[in-house]
């Protein structure tokens, strides 16, 4: 490709990288004598009619975009069989790289990126293009002259024709899985929204160094995405201020509606940060989609609004902390309490005020390990208020309380609230399937549903070392949370060092892979027995005991020493044929038939028969006495049919 | 059992990366593959891991094993051919990225039994009588997200990333086989299907139970089973293999 010129103009010059689908090289443009990028299809892609349609439907339309943010298009084209884009030249990093070089970025230059990626966006978005991949691989980071962070996204409407293609290269899915919307992952309706979730997902990453949602699969990850909680940004980087935090979280809700709808409205909320207020307060972040029914309110009433919900959401993710947060009770707990919250704001207004009218006192007394009902029959009987809060508990049994607040011995008023935490009982899980998994994931697997490994048993068997092949408890059953699962793992069988002397490097290789060894160094020696090319022998003896992964070095004969004395005229191998009969019973009409060698890639045979007249073909082949076993396929009408083996 | 398979490149695509592979002398199996990967990479790791797989189950498989013997040897296998097409998308430039679904059947005719082992999106369905069903589970998107049941399997069908597989043979260090057997009686009557997507994605399941039953003989139910595929777009490479109990 390098030194060729694409549609008259575009000079390839040096290959400077390489994705899944693309390769990139920089060129020069003739015509205007500037050094452009240029993004060339992979060639594997072009017989995907559809996929390159869309390539080129979608390029054309991000060629229509020209913002600061955004690495320009300039030109798209098709050359012979390849298709190309022309691009700006970015000389800089990725944000991937940059992240990784940093570890974690400061809230300052996270802002700085982050507002004008979401300005590239707001551009693309108001010309009708999603991004649909926003991701740090695809942000390019430069500094201009003055030192200043430029950021340029890449890759417009490249990730359509990708995710939406036969391509199955698992690698790439693996790599963007991570910035996924929900939507996107449930194949749902996608739009401007689902691009600022990645947008969420990017900032996460660059304040806190890590992915919100990591998992051993694909499909683990695209599940985290639509069912889990991010952690706080805040847990990795106490450096964030609860500002950018809400900011980040408004942009990972699952719900499209209640993300920011819009870039413009994100860019507003990264110039309110960049201005002085740290507060939540201020930020459009801070409104709740749902509960506010138009975007544009009054500064007052906007205020006092976010205030008490900022609270109320702050004490539901709180006590959201303290659970597993994919357990659906929970949730309903949580909503509970983020209701609770906002009562006791209410609530606690009208208690200021009593304080000072009357002065009856109570005092608590000790409801730790009483039944509910008693519980609150006494507290009734002190004329105080109660809050509930359910929860899993494996020591605390059903029913009884575990613990209260304000603490037994404490005196308060009359009518105050004290909260109750009450057990439902230990959480169960469902024992998961480990056999055929892999020793190595087993924690993982357990951990996921609450359970630990217990006693652990190695057995010899014909499964491959390391693969479990029994449980207990089995598969399905139900234990309480926190419950070991003893296994036992394979130890393999052991296997026994084949004679490989006598055979080709090939041949022998080929065993040594077989038995579960690796091929080692090559050292050839001159032999009077062993002819030319043959092994003379081998790092471990046959017969002995091998594990798996050992390396086994191989002794290949050089044939007979050349002596000085006129050789003696070798005597001619005697070659004999063999007759390789084909069963054509079962086929109709003419059929091409091909015979080939497989270690010689050689074709032996080649010719059409009519299955109608013919039933068996006959197919003669020579080879030298004494050489061993060749192995032959047979295609059919270019198929693969059968394949034979015969001794000579 | 009496077995036949056939392969088609399709319609749309210019090169055939499925492969597949009857060893029909005793103890027999047969197995698909559907390779992919960069510039016919996807070629060479269908045809290699059935290459690794066969040659593992010739030296090993014996006549008188029981299923968990089986079983072993089979997931042994289905290790060592990963290896095997790991190793080589790491040494070769033109096979980086490679690798491939597959799926092998083993006859036990003394247990009533067949065994699978089984990883991708490749499939293999069980016709008895007038019943058909699927018996490998894909290892694709769409099926874990019909399983945690956020879509339904009409959505599936229609998902833009219904060709996202997430297991494969040789594209990591490390492979987990679906490896199991099943009840299985051996008479004419009774079928045992494996083929590729591009068959599964073109034609529907009862379709492929009444052209199997109805046609004389499976080699020219493949070929029907091909042509129906090819008529409707052929977007993909089809391979059928088809074994009738004896």
């Amino acid at each position: 490709m390098i030194g060729k010129v694409l549609g008259n103009r575009y000079e390839v010059l040096e290959k400077i990288g390489g994705g899944g689908m693309a390769l990139v090289y920089k060129g020069k443009c003739q015509l205007l004598n500037r050094y452009v990028g240029i993004k060339i299809l992979r060639p594997e892609f072009i017989e995907d009619k559809d996929l390159v349609n869309k390539f080129k439907r979608e390029s054309q339309a991000a060629a229509s975009l020209s913002h600061p943010n955004i690495v320009n298009v300039y030109d798209v084209g098709q050359y012979e069989d390849t298709y190309y884009i022309v691009m700006e030249l970015v000389e800089g990093i990725t944000l991937k790289e940059y992240i990784q070089e940093k570890g974690k970025l400061s809230e300052k230059e996270a802002l700085q990126i982050g507002k004008q990626v979401a300005k590239a966006l707001k551009h693309a978005h108001s010309n009708s293009i999603i991004h649909r991949d926003i991701k740090p691989h695809n942000i390019l980071i430069q500094r201009d002259e003055d030192g200043r962070i430029l950021a340029k996204v890449t890759d417009f409407g490249i990730a359509l024709a990708t995710t939406s293609s036969t391509l199955t290269n698992t690698g790439s899915i693996v790599g963007s899985v991570h910035y996924l919307s929900p939507e996107q992952g449930r194949g749902g309706y996608v739009d401007e929204k689902s691009d600022l979730y990645s947008l969420g997902i990017t900032l996460y990453e660059m304040v806190t160094g890590r992915v919100p949602f990591n998992a051993k699969t694909p499909i683990a990850i695209a599940l985290k995405h639509s069912q889990q909680k991010p952690e706080q940004p805040s847990n990795y980087n106490s450096d964030i201020s609860p500002g950018f935090e809400a900011l980040i979280l408004k942009l990972l809700e699952k719900e499209q509606s209640m993300r920011y709808q819009n870039a413009e409205l994100v860019i507003q909320d990264f110039n309110n940060l960049q201005e002085e207020t740290k507060d939540p307060k201020g930020l459009l972040a801070s409104v709740n989609a749902k509960d506010a029914p138009t975007q544009i309110l009054g500064k007052e009433g906007e205020k006092s609004y976010t205030t008490k919900v900022k609270r109320s959401s702050r004490g539901a993710s709180k006590a959201g902390k303290e659970h597993k947060p994919n357990k659906k009770p929970m949730i309903a707990i949580v909503l509970i309490l983020a209701l609770i919250g906002i009562l006791g704001i209410t609530l606690g207004a009208f208690y200021i005020q009593g304080m000072f009218d009357g002065n009856d006192e109570v005092e608590l007394q000790e409801l730790q390990g009483l039944e509910r009902e008693d519980a609150i029959e006494i507290l009734e009987e002190q004329n105080l208020e109660y809050e509930i809060e359910e929860r899993y508990d494996s020591e605390v049994p059903e029913n009884i309380v575990i613990s209260q607040s304000p603490s037994p011995g404490m005196s308060v008023k009359v009518g105050s609230t004290v909260d109750l935490r009450i057990s439902i009982g230990p959480d169960v899980a469902q024992v998961p399937n480990l056999i055929h998994e892999r020793q190595v994931d087993v924690e993982l697997i357990l951990e996921e549903v609450g359970l630990v490994t217990g006693e652990v048993s190695y057995e010899e068997s014909d499964f491959p070392e390391g693969v479990i092949i029994d449980q207990n408890p089995g598969f399905r059953d139900e234990v309480p949370t926190g419950s070991a699962v003893n296994f036992t793992v394979s130890e393999g069988r052991p296997e026994t060092m084949p004679d490989l002397s006598g055979l080709t490097r090939i041949e022998a290789e080929r065993i040594i892979r077989q038995t579960g060894l690796i091929p080692g160094e090559i050292t050839e020696e001159f032999s009077e027995e062993v002819p030319e090319g043959r092994v003379i022998s081998q790092s471990i003896d046959s017969g002995e005991v091998v594990e798996y992964d050992e390396t086994v070095d191989l002794v290949l004969s050089l044939g007979e020493e050349p002596e000085e004395e006129e050789p003696e005229p070798e005597p001619e191998p005697e070659t004999i044929t063999k007759e390789l009969e084909i069963n054509i019973e079962s086929f109709e009409g003419f059929i091409n038939i091909e015979v080939r060698e497989i270690n010689e890639d050689q074709r032996y045979y080649r010719a059409n028969h009519n299955a109608d007249e013919e039933s068996v073909v006959t197919v003669s082949i020579q080879g030298e006495e004494g050489s061993g076993q060749k192995v032959f396929d047979i295609l059919i009408d270019g198929g693969f049919h059968r394949e034979v083996r015969m001794e000579f | 059992m009496k077995a036949t398979g056939m392969s088609s490149v399709g319609k749309v695509r210019k090169t055939n990366e499925d492969f597949f592979g009857i060893y029909d002398q005793a103890p027999s199996f047969y197995m698909v593959a559907d390779g992919m990967g960069g510039h016919k990479a996807g070629a060479v790791a269908s045809k290699e891991a059935v290459s690794y797989v066969s040659e593992h189950l010739e030296k090993h498989l014996e006549g008188e094993m029981t299923l968990p013997e089986i079983e072993g040897i089979l997931y042994q296998s289905i290790v060592q051919a990963n290896k095997g097409v790991f190793e080589k998308s790491l040494k070769e430039d033109a096979c980086s990225g490679m690798g491939t679904t597959l799926t092998v059947a083993v006859p036990v005719h003394r247990e009533d039994k067949i065994t699978i082992a089984h990883i991708g999106d490749s499939r293999a369905y069980m016709i008895e009588e007038d019943r058909i069903h699927q018996i490998t589970c894909d290892h694709s998107l769409v099926q874990e997200l019909v399983k945690k049941g956020d879509i339904t399997e009409e959505e599936a069908r229609e998902h833009p990333q219904r060709n996202v597989i997430t297991r494969a043979l040789g594209t990591e260090d490390e492979v987990r086989p679906d490896v199991f057997s099943v009840d299985f009686t051996f008479r004419s009557t009774h079928y045992l299907l494996l083929c590729t997507d591009g068959l599964s994605n073109a034609v529907e399941i009862e379709e492929m139970r009444k052209i199997i039953q109805e046609t004389e003989n499976i080699e020219t139910a493949c070929k029907e089973l091909i042509d129906k595929a090819n008529e409707r777009g052929g977007q993909d490479n089809i391979t059928v293999l088809i074994l009738q109990g004896t």
